[in-house]
């Protein structure tokens, strides 16, 4: 059932990034099997496949690589949890599977200011994103309203 | 670097700088802060911790100096959201479930093709390019654990072979596997794994017995499709084929599609459970009427399987002759059968001359031609019974876990496999006599020698036929394991006698002989039988079953076809299901955990409703798993509140704003788009059926019926129908397109739940002459059409009710309410001992009566709960230990 592209969430996020980056529009996505990965069409060759991998595509191509970090170690990290989001947060389903992802979050960024530590990156972007929805949900559920919501600042 | 022991992860860090991160036995250093589901992890000098297995390759190579590209990254985002969950399901398959070579990979398949699309297409030697990068690291990691069997790697991906082959030679890589893997190889990982919950792959359909994403994208239909909708629906039902009323018997005719359908035999000692009906019957049933429907002339066969060791050693048990116990049981069968609506043309059973004649023809026609052999083979014999004892006629000690009442051919406490003169201690199970083991002669089917007919033939049957993907892998590993040759012949009386002299007291093995009754029992129903089986010039045969015989009906019948050469019909289309399990577990008769056939009536349900059900979560492709609670879901959601709502609705208005009249239909573009997008999921309910994709086809009905309520809801035409002229013509086209789509999904339904769409056809007043499937939705009923008295279709199912059927079926003992006692029960109390045995007397008494009567098994199990826990009671009031003897389990098979 080889269904037309109907661009997914992913292609909205990545419209929003290159908002973010301050990109020129122009960019083309299209979405790819029956999880809707984003795949970024470029004129020459298959074009790129992947949040993570375009994510970062576009972060070089806007000349801002310092959000990817700047250390080998910051790079693996932010690498780390760019792959937490789309494997984790974007595969976990159940009412558990949130809990664990929330708690285990809690947890890493309890002596933290960021992600990676003290520098804001695009692991920060794509986890706020990714967690949008469900934080909606909490600060609806647990505090009210959502005007309660302590929003991060994206700088 | 920590890892849980264990952990296949660990093969993807080969051969990292010691210098960037110290490796910790997980009990000295703790890392607290993460979850299991974490490790490993590298803690580095900072303090900072990597848990994911690729950022830790990618730090080692950022280390280094190498820098991620988009190609790299691509990679590794691919490995961890795809590849990963895949190898692991696949890793899992092969360790916990034992599953081997290409089986084993299959959950793979994709995947290993899309490595080596990129190879080929790149033409590079590496993933990212000409030297090893992290993407290769990464990927090789994760694919080693499960390729690691040369014989898992399928042929035709030549680049992916020799890519992976050059990174298992490299040094970083070899020094990896030797340290975590070899000399204990994948076992390693056994015990790891075993105790994780099994992998959910995704990309699946969620872990049981969820539709794909379906509404998830609707495409956009095209000018043309809506015009041709249109034009399809104002030609009316008079451009409808006439349905197809074939004389009986049916018979193949020149020209037309013949279809013959076989469900595999079901045995005959045993009362099948719902998955054996959905396995097999169930499917072949769906099947051929959606043929009828289609108007292609088909026949539908099947009949009890009643030779066998099984059968005569139940006969014994019960003390009535294998003849009695088959037409007993045959009996229940055919009951049951009837109870679910399977259309079998005919249902006949193997014990009959003419399976005599014919299992004799084809064995002499092979014996002339040189394909059976002679040998010797050591075997029990008792001199009392002057017999031979086959399988499951001796018993003894088993020779590997000394059980002392293993069978001949396994030992149930240990199962393994067991060869009868092994048994220490043998008896015979009949006189319990000490055998002796004597040489006696069998024949054997040449196997090896048939092979190469049966290569060819297999190549086209699978270049033109329908073969699910089960039945390719099973035959393909059979015959890549070397086909032997295979004993058909047993020291039986129960049987087809063998015509040979020196074999005269012997019978044919059943296998040899189950598959030759497809051909006796249309031997029963038509004496031109050899018009369906020996034409496959003109006959397209398709067979039914569940993927344990396979290879029965794909190597082994077929070899004793080709060998009689007598121009034999072959199957063209092998659909085997996968197994259906029970509320997570399996189906057990022993424990009497599961619904079985005879029981699913007692249940109150309604047979359309199990059949829609067992439908719904067929195992097409995959396991799946019955559940009470997912049943009641299924049947308030889908069936209550979709279909039947719909059709309800659909008909209700009819009658209630005109007067049971079809009204007259001005149809808007809105219409027409809807008539388009009934006809797209027309058309792939056909292509869907036409592949036998039973399971996904039903979506396409109950997407069609979702696109009616939407329409009716939207269009709403209860309020209509008080406003101005225009507003009341509205709400009659709305109506009237409501009602024909009913009309249409009558039709369509009919292959799975046959009495509900005759219930629409009665209540609709559908002509007889529409119950027939074309590629068109066409209005076939006119305005002026008079429709019936509408009622409900389906029944709600309520939570207490399934709670108390789940409580009955599931574990078969369910807990019934015990006659607790109201007075505390002090131990020596003379007169409670006394009427306590009483009781006891009175309550054994009755369950002696309920067993003599052959009262259903709930209650009986009711009322022996009663006894337990009488006797319970009065072991406290004599004072002794309440322990009851648990009853000890029965094996049947």
């Amino acid at each position: 059932m080889a269904a037309a592209a109907r661009p997914g969430p992913g292609c909205e996020e990545l419209a929003l990034l290159e908002k973010l980056l301050g990109l020129p529009k122009g960019n083309k996505y299209g979405v790819q099997g029956e999880r809707k990965v984003p795949v970024l069409q470029t004129n020459n060759g298959p074009g790129l496949t992947g949040l993570m991998t375009i994510a970062a595509h576009l972060v070089k191509q806007a000349k801002k690589d310092q959000l990817l970090g700047s250390t080998a170690e910051e790079k693996a990290v932010v690498q780390q949890w760019l792959e937490y989001r789309v494997t984790r947060v974007d595969g976990g389903s159940s009412k558990d599977d949130t809990r664990i992802i929330l708690k285990d979050l809690n947890i890493h960024l309890e002596d933290k200011v960021y992600l990676a530590g003290n520098v804001f990156t695009l692991a920060d972007i794509l986890m706020y994103y990714g967690l949008h929805h469900i934080m909606c949900l909490v600060f609806l559920l647990h505090s009210g309203g959502p005007h309660t919501a302590r929003k991060g600042e994206i700088p | 670097m920590e890892v849980q022991v264990g952990d296949p992860v660990v093969l993807r860090a080969p051969g990292w700088p010691s210098t960037h991160g110290d490796l910790f036995p997980p009990a000295e250093r703790p890392l607290a802060p993460l979850s299991p589901l974490w490790a490993p992890a590298l803690e580095l000098e900072s303090g900072t911790v990597l848990f994911s297995p690729n950022a830790i390759c990618q730090f080692f190579f950022l280390a280094r100096g190498e820098e991620p590209t988009d190609l790299t990254n691509q990679w590794l985002e691919w490995e961890a959201t795809e590849l990963q969950p895949a190898a692991s399901a696949a890793l899992y398959a092969q360790l916990v479930h034992g599953k081997k070579g290409l089986e084993a990979v299959d959950p793979l398949g994709k995947l290993l093709a899309h490595v080596e699309q990129n190879l080929s297409r790149r033409g590079t030697a590496y993933l990212a390019g000409d030297t090893k990068s992290v993407a290769d690291v990464v990927v090789w990691g994760t694919l080693f654990p499960v390729l690691q069997d040369e014989t898992s790697l399928p042929i035709e991906l030549q680049a992916l072979r020799t890519w992976f082959q050059s990174m298992t030679l490299s040094e970083a890589c070899r020094k990896a596997a030797d340290s975590v893997l070899v000399p204990t190889a994948l076992l390693e990982f056994k015990s790891y794994l075993q105790k994780q919950p099994p992998p959910c792959l995704a990309m699946e359909r969620a872990p049981s017995n969820e539709p794909e994403d379906e509404e998830g994208f609707e495409r956009a239909l095209t000018e043309d499709e809506i015009s041709a909708a249109a034009e399809a629906w104002a030609r009316g039902a008079a451009v409808l084929p006439k349905p197809w009323k074939p004389q009986k018997p049916v018979l193949p005719v020149e020209g037309m599609r013949n279809v013959l359908i076989t469900s595999a035999l079901p045995y005959v000692n045993n009362v099948p459970h719902l998955g054996n009906i959905i396995g097999c019957v169930l499917s072949a049933d769906t099947f051929a009427r959606y043929c009828r429907l289609r108007n292609w002339n088909t026949l539908f066969v099947c009949g009890t399987d009643e030779y066998g060791t099984a059968t005569e050693t139940k006969a014994v048990e019960e003390g009535l002759t294998p003849q009695e116990i088959c037409d007993k049981y045959n009996a229940i069968h055919a009951d049951i059968y009837r109870w679910f609506d399977i259309s079998f043309d005919y249902f006949g059973r193997t014990t009959t001359p003419h399976q005599t004649t014919i299992a004799q023809d084809i064995f002499q026609r092979l014996l002339a031609r040189g394909f059976l052999l002679q040998d010797t083979v050591e075997q029990l014999r008792c001199e009392n019974c002057q017999r031979f004892l086959a399988d499951r006629f001796v018993e003894g000690t088993c020779p590997f876990c000394s059980y002392e009442e293993a069978r001949g051919d396994q030992c149930d406490k240990c199962g393994k496999l067991i060869n009868a003169v092994e048994l220490k201690n043998p008896q015979c199970k009949l006189c319990r006599g000490v055998p002796v083991v004597k040489p006696t002669q069998h024949l054997f089917l040449d196997l090896p020698k048939l092979e190469e007919r049966l290569e060819p033939w297999l190549e086209q049957s699978w270049a033109t036929g329908d073969w699910t993907a089960n039945a390719r892998y099973i035959t393909r590993s059979w015959i890549r394991d070397g086909l032997k040759p295979r004993c058909i012949t047993r020291d039986l009386k129960w049987g087809t006698p063998v015509p040979l002299d020196g074999f005269r007291d012997k019978v044919f093995y059943v296998w040899f002989d189950a598959p030759i009754g497809y051909l006796s029992i249309t031997a029963n129903y038509t004496d031109q039988w050899e018009r369906w089986w020996k034409n496959p010039q003109q006959v397209e045969l398709y067979n039914f079953m569940a993927k344990d015989n396979v290879p029965f009906h794909s190597v082994i019948f077929p070899c004793s076809l080709l060998g009689a050469e007598d121009n034999y019909t072959l199957v063209n289309h092998l659909i085997a299901t996968e197994y259906l399990n029970y509320e997570d577990g399996k189906f057990s008769k022993s424990r009497g955990v599961g619904v079985f056939g005879d029981m699913a009536k007692d249940t109150g349900i309604p047979a359309d409703i199990w059949r829609f059900y067992l439908l719904y979560l067929r195992p097409e492709g995959q396991d799946s798993a019955f559940s009470w609670s997912d049943l009641m879901l299924k049947n308030n959601s889908e069936l209550l509140n979709n279909l039947g709502n719909f059709i309800n609705r659909a008909g209700m208005f009819v009658c209630k704003f005109f007067s049971g009249t079809v009204p007259d239909m001005v149809l808007t573009l809105d219409d027409k788009r809807l008539l388009a997008r009934v006809t797209v999921e027309l058309h792939q309910y056909h292509q869907l059926l036409e592949k036998v994709r039973i399971r996904d086809a039903l979506r396409c009905i109950l997407t069609i019926s979702r696109h009616g309520n939407q329409y009716i809801q939207v269009n709403e035409p209860w309020k209509r129908i008080k406003g101005d002229e225009k507003d009341r013509q509205r709400a009659g086209t709305v109506t009237g397109v409501a009602v024909n789509m009913a009309s249409l999904l009558a039709v369509l339904i009919q292959p799975y739940m046959p009495s509900v769409s005759s219930a629409i056809q009665r209540q609709l007043c559908i002509p007889p002459d529409c119950c027939v499937l074309s590629h068109d939705f066409t209005c076939t009923l006119p305005p002026g059409h008079r429709v019936g008295t509408v009622s409900p279709l389906f029944q709600k199912l309520e939570n207490d009710q399934v709670e108390a059927l789940r409580k009955r079926f599931g574990g078969g003992q369910a807990k019934q309410p015990s006659p607790a006692p109201a007075v505390p029960v002090t131990p020596g109390d003379s007169q409670l001992i006394q009427e306590l045995t009483e009781e006891v007397a009175k309550q054994g008494n009755h369950v002696r009566q309920l067993k003599a009567n052959k009262a259903e098994k709930a209650q009986i199990d009711a009322e022996v709960a009663k006894l337990l826990e009488l006797k319970k009671q009065l072991a406290i009031a004599e004072g002794k230990s309440p322990e009851v003897p648990v009853p000890k389990g029965k094996r049947k098979k």
